[in-house]
């Protein structure tokens, strides 16, 4: 199977503790999000009640959010030392994303397309089958 | 840096070194039997049923299903990861079209076979062009998925893994052919099935559904919804790509000639059934990275991070073996398929018609050996590009569903009108993919590809006779 | 609508079974094949 693969691997430099989005699924409810550093981070995230609250702490530079809700979010990120937060470090620059899934109408619509087109498949295949070596009398698709 | 490599390089090396060895050794002494050029391109035409069935399964079976499944279910919840065993489907369909397809061409050899028979020259190459795009994307994103596996999970650099992978499965499938490809992918698949029952059960010890459940309900409740849009839009997506990846390509085809007379129908069929299960176990593992508090920096890597954090270095073996038995299973049979259809649509049909037997037995292993090499030099410059170029291929894939099917039912139907459902699918797929997202380029395709071929098979007045089929031979037009 | 840790727990059941049972059926078809001689 094929499919969405390993693009999210490859990451580039940027600045100090600047939030970048390297993979985009924002009409999907997910976004992974990198950033460079030395050390360990406190990552933090805003959602639609406007208060901030720790995501992520710890060494790696990248963070996987998945199963958002419509809205904005925005999320922002700062050296945290061993662990332990260090209060006086500022916060870098906050990163704000919408949040939007596609309306369910639309998904629904390409669900019953996706539908109709399987049943079709099903009885294409499923129906009996012309014995072979016969010349094909009139079929219709 | 993120907490990637898991496993030590020693280890691994070591693991590479011995599987590498085994198989190269296995499929030499498996195609030791190999006397005709039918023997090796199709393992003498009678594969029995629990070889068929395992090579079938093993090669539906990538790095992709052990990674990409809980990627999705990471990504897209619930639907993401059933949506992903739906590839299933494809297996299950292929069985009636398997036991169709050897009935008409008992002396086929390939999906272009085929077309070129029923369709026509123009539609033949258009197709070819489709079918080498994919196998060759295919082949390509497996060879660097390898070399960035055994990198991310052992710290052995990409080219070195990726070399050894791509050489290994070169030189069995050039010893052994096909009989090399089935026998390697029986045992393969033990390994995959075992090693990922083994990780899912152990994560149910470990942690268990209940706060699995509990923390995906706190922390990311998207991924319960049932109805999040854009899974609903994938679901039948992924169906139809997978779809279209087993109708067209001659993967599946040359196993529906090799495998013995009645034994296609019950493999495809029960290869379906054992591969349906296999996305939900695996992307289960990632649902579980949340409840044990694993971060995941890149989500492909989800399933070695949560096998890392549950077993240590022992889960980071098993990881690597599964990871490494996939790869290998697949390329495998990539390559062999691959070059079956360029050494007999293109060297045969296009180059020497006149070929004899020694000849193309002499071409057959030049084939695979150059194929392989192809790909570890498009592997090699690791192009993030080249990568993405195979997510396109859901597009190109599912234009041919139609007249395939419809084109082994009924006799209606002209070349021009398969081939323009092909291209103008392919177009349009990739317009909604550009448009709308990943998720819904195989479908768009697939639509757009059903209402040209059923309008061409309406309107048109000539009347295939199968009975043409029945005499394909491997022979040049 | 969301799926119930019930739910959750039966699919995965589930299929955690096929997928561990697949080896022995894989097996077993295979030694009957050999027995048949029907394998090449």
């Amino acid at each position: 199977m094929l499919v969405t693969g390993m693009l999210a691997l490859v990451a580039g430099p940027a600045q100090a503790l600047e939030l970048r989005v390297v993979d985009d699924g924002h009409t999907a409810g997910y976004v992974t999000l990198a950033w460079e550093n030395d050390g360990d981070v406190e990552l933090q995230q805003r959602d639609g009640n406007g208060a901030w609250r720790t995501v992520y702490r710890g060494a790696d530079s990248a963070t996987t959010l998945s199963g958002l809700d419509d809205g904005e979010f925005a999320w922002r990120a700062r050296p945290a030392v061993a662990g332990n937060v260090t209060t006086n470090t500022p916060w870098g620059k906050a990163l704000n994303v919408e949040i939007a899934h596609h309306p369910l109408q639309r998904a629904l619509g390409f669900f019953a397309v996706g539908a109709v087109m399987f049943v079709i498949l099903l009885a294409c295949i499923a129906l009996p089958w012309r014995v072979s070596g016969q010349p094909a009398a009139g079929g219709q698709p | 840096m993120n907490a990637d490599a898991v496993l030590s390089t020693p280890v691994a090396v070591v693991i590479v070194a011995i599987f590498s060895v085994f198989w190269v050794a296995l499929g030499w002494w498996l195609g030791r039997a190999n006397r005709s050029l039918e023997d090796y391109m199709l393992a003498g035409r009678h594969v029995g049923l629990g070889l068929a069935t395992a090579t079938a399964m093993a090669t539906w079976v990538t790095s992709n299903t052990t990674m990409t499944a809980p990627q999705l279910a990471y990504q897209l919840g619930i639907w993401g990861m059933v949506g992903y065993s739906l590839g299933a489907v494809g297996l299950l369909l292929f069985a009636p079209l398997a036991k169709r397809i050897r009935e008409l061409m008992p002396h086929g050899y390939t999906s272009g076979d085929f077309i070129r028979v029923r369709y026509g020259r123009f539609a033949w190459r258009v197709f070819l062009l489709i079918s080498l795009f994919y196998a060759l994307g295919w082949l390509v994103s497996l060879a660097m998925a390898g070399g960035l596996l055994v990198e991310a999970l052992s710290g052995i650099p990409y080219a070195w893994g990726m070399t050894v992978i791509v050489v290994t499965c070169t030189l069995y499938t050039v010893f052994g052919g096909l009989r090399a490809v089935i026998g390697t992918d029986f045992v393969q698949t033990l390994i995959i099935l075992a090693g990922l029952a083994l990780l899912a059960g152990l994560v149910i010890v470990e942690v268990g559904f209940e706060p699995v459940h509990r923390q995906l309900a706190e922390e990311r409740p998207g991924l319960l919804n049932l109805l999040l849009p854009a899974s609903l839009m994938f679901l039948f997506n992924n169906l139809l790509f997978g779809v279209g990846e087993i109708f067209h390509s001659n993967v599946w085809w040359s196993r529906a000639f090799a495998f013995g007379e009645g034994v296609g129908f019950r493999a495809y069929l029960l290869a379906g059934l054992m591969w349906l299960p296999v996305p939900i176990v695996a992307g289960f593992i990632a649902l579980a990275a949340p409840a044990l508090g694993v971060n995941v920096p890149s989500p492909d890597m989800v399933a070695p991070l949560v096998a890392g954090h549950l077993m240590g270095e022992a889960g980071a073996i098993l990881v690597f073996i599964v990871v490494f038995a996939a790869l290998a299973s697949s390329l495998d049979s990539l390559l062999a398929a691959t070059s079956d259809l360029l050494l007999n649509d293109i060297y045969r049909g296009h180059l020497r018609p006149d070929a004899g037997e020694a000849e193309l037995r002499r071409a057959a292993a030049w084939i695979i050996i150059a194929l392989g090499a192809l790909a570890w030099a498009l592997a090699m410059p690791r192009l993030g590009t080249l990568a993405a170029l195979l997510h396109l291929t859901g597009a190109f894939v599912a234009s041919t569903i139609w007249p395939i099917v419809f084109g082994l039912r009924w006799g209606r139907g002209s070349g021009a009108g398969a081939a323009s459902a092909m291209i103008l699918g392919t177009v349009c797929g990739l317009v909604a993919y550009n448009v709308i997202g990943f998720y819904v380029a195989a479908l768009v395709s697939a639509a757009v590809s059903l209402v040209v071929t059923t309008v061409t098979f309406q309107l048109s007045r000539k009347r295939f006779m199968f009975s043409e089929l029945a005499a394909t031979r491997a022979t040049g037009p | 609508m969301t799926l119930s840790a019930a739910g959750l727990t039966t699919l995965v059941v589930a299929a955690l079974a096929v997928v561990a049972i697949s080896p022995f059926i894989l097996i077993a078809l295979l030694v009957n094949d050999l027995r048949k001689k029907s394998s090449w």
